[in-house]
């Protein structure tokens, strides 16, 4: 990244005596900059993800929900697009936003994962709920989701059932993580 | 945009410096802030009197409504849960995290902190009547603790209760993406009121069991 800036700088610095000279070399280096800027994005890069384990809470009123978190250790961005199970009738992306003391969900299509970025799912916050969830679905029992992104494979996880609560207190105790 | 706005800053007369920090400044917006995981809570400290819920700054009472119980039977708000202190939380069944979790975490102190159910009340107030059966309450509630109030009432009675309390707001915001019914916003906190009706403090969502099992023995104390 020290390395990239560098360059960056370099080239910036070069096109204040190059733009004064015509309007092309401008426009040719106005475009490598945004290859540049595009590039240092992670656009163009590779996407690297680490999946963790998952944890799932005990189901409640038809529904529950999955804990687990995605480390993106490429230098290209990835997303989130699709949770699947033999132990629910779905799986979607949700995210609970609290402003003002109110909270409200709203659903997501699909949930970025910059490059250099971990993306938490927890309680209280993004978050992958279980819609219909199988009788196998039980406290301490374990099952297999599958998560589809955008330009990687999939990833196949392991998830544990806890009591929510558990899940949920595990997340306030580790408000950075 | 973003190239209009390299080659305009190039053009600046001595602007090569400026130019860099507007790169700089442009990768770092371009590659977004690490703002995906922020969760809006992190547990409850402990105030200088120890009280872990947060107390209320202006006056506020028990709202004027009547609702109804499971059976049907009317139930005035206002006179039904004084006497005692009471905790009151608006909430729904479809409710995939905010709700249990408050529930969860009183009924689990209740037991460890020995404040009984005769002690204190715990109301919960459906905002969702559409999906909200009182069968379904009933069903919900008793994952938590069956002696836990649950009620119900038109939307306009829910959202008049919720306005009496500062606490208004669209209830209904949209259609559920999740197909049937609405998509629902409710507040995020529990309400504490005495035993005349007065609102004394609030545990915003982020409160532990812990907080409970400190805070459920001085509202029986000192609110009763």
């Amino acid at each position: 990244m020290v390395a990239l800036l560098r360059k960056a700088l370099g080239i910036v610095v070069g096109t204040g005596a190059l733009a004064r000279r015509g309007p092309r070399l401008a426009v040719a280096v106005g475009l490598g900059l945004l290859a540049l800027v595009a590039s240092a994005c992670g656009t163009s890069g590779s996407p690297a993800l680490e999946v963790s384990a998952a944890q799932a809470a005990v189901p409640l009123a038809g529904s529950s929900q999955l804990v687990l978190s995605i480390t993106n250790a490429g230098d290209g961005d990835d997303a989130l697009v699709g949770v699947e199970t033999d132990a629910a009738l779905a799986i979607e992306l949700h995210e609970t936003r609290i402003a003002e003391d109110r909270a409200t969900m709203v659903s997501l299509d699909e949930v970025p994962l910059p490059a250099g970025q971990t993306v938490r799912f927890r309680p209280g916050g993004l978050h992958l709920m279980m819609i219909a969830p199988s009788d196998e679905v039980a406290l301490g029992t374990t099952f297999e989701v599958t998560l589809r992104f955008d330009r990687s494979d999939p990833v196949t996880t392991t998830a544990e059932v806890r009591e929510l609560l558990d899940l949920a207190e595990d997340s306030f105790d580790d408000p950075d993580a | 945009m973003r190239a209009e706005r390299l080659t305009r800053s190039t053009h600046r007369p001595g602007g090569s410096t400026v130019a860099a920090l507007v790169l700089l400044g442009l990768v770092a917006l371009a590659c977004g802030p690490a703002s995906a995981t922020a969760i809006s809570a992190q547990g409850l400290e402990p105030g200088p009197d120890g009280w872990r819920g947060v107390p209320l700054e202006r006056e506020r009472t028990m709202p004027v409504a009547t609702l109804a119980d499971p059976d049907g039977d009317a139930v005035q708000l206002h006179t039904a849960f004084t006497g005692t202190p009471t905790l009151l939380f608006f909430g729904y069944t479809s409710c995939p995290d905010i709700c249990p979790i408050h529930l969860a975490a009183i009924a689990s102190a209740m037991g460890t902190a020995g404040v009984s159910f005769e002690e204190l009340d715990v109301v919960f107030v459906s905002v969702d009547p559409e999906r909200d059966t009182p069968e379904r309450i009933e069903e919900y509630l008793a994952n938590f603790d069956r002696r836990m109030v649950g009620l119900h009432g038109d939307l306009e009675v829910v959202e008049d209760a919720l306005a009496q309390l500062d606490l208004g707001g669209p209830v209904v915001e949209g259609p559920d993406p999740r197909g049937e019914g609405d998509l629902i916003g409710h507040p995020a906190q529990v309400i504490g009121f005495d035993a005349d009706g007065q609102a004394l403090r609030v545990w915003p969502f982020g409160a532990r069991r812990s907080d409970w099992i400190a805070d459920l023995p001085r509202i029986v104390e000192q609110w009763s």
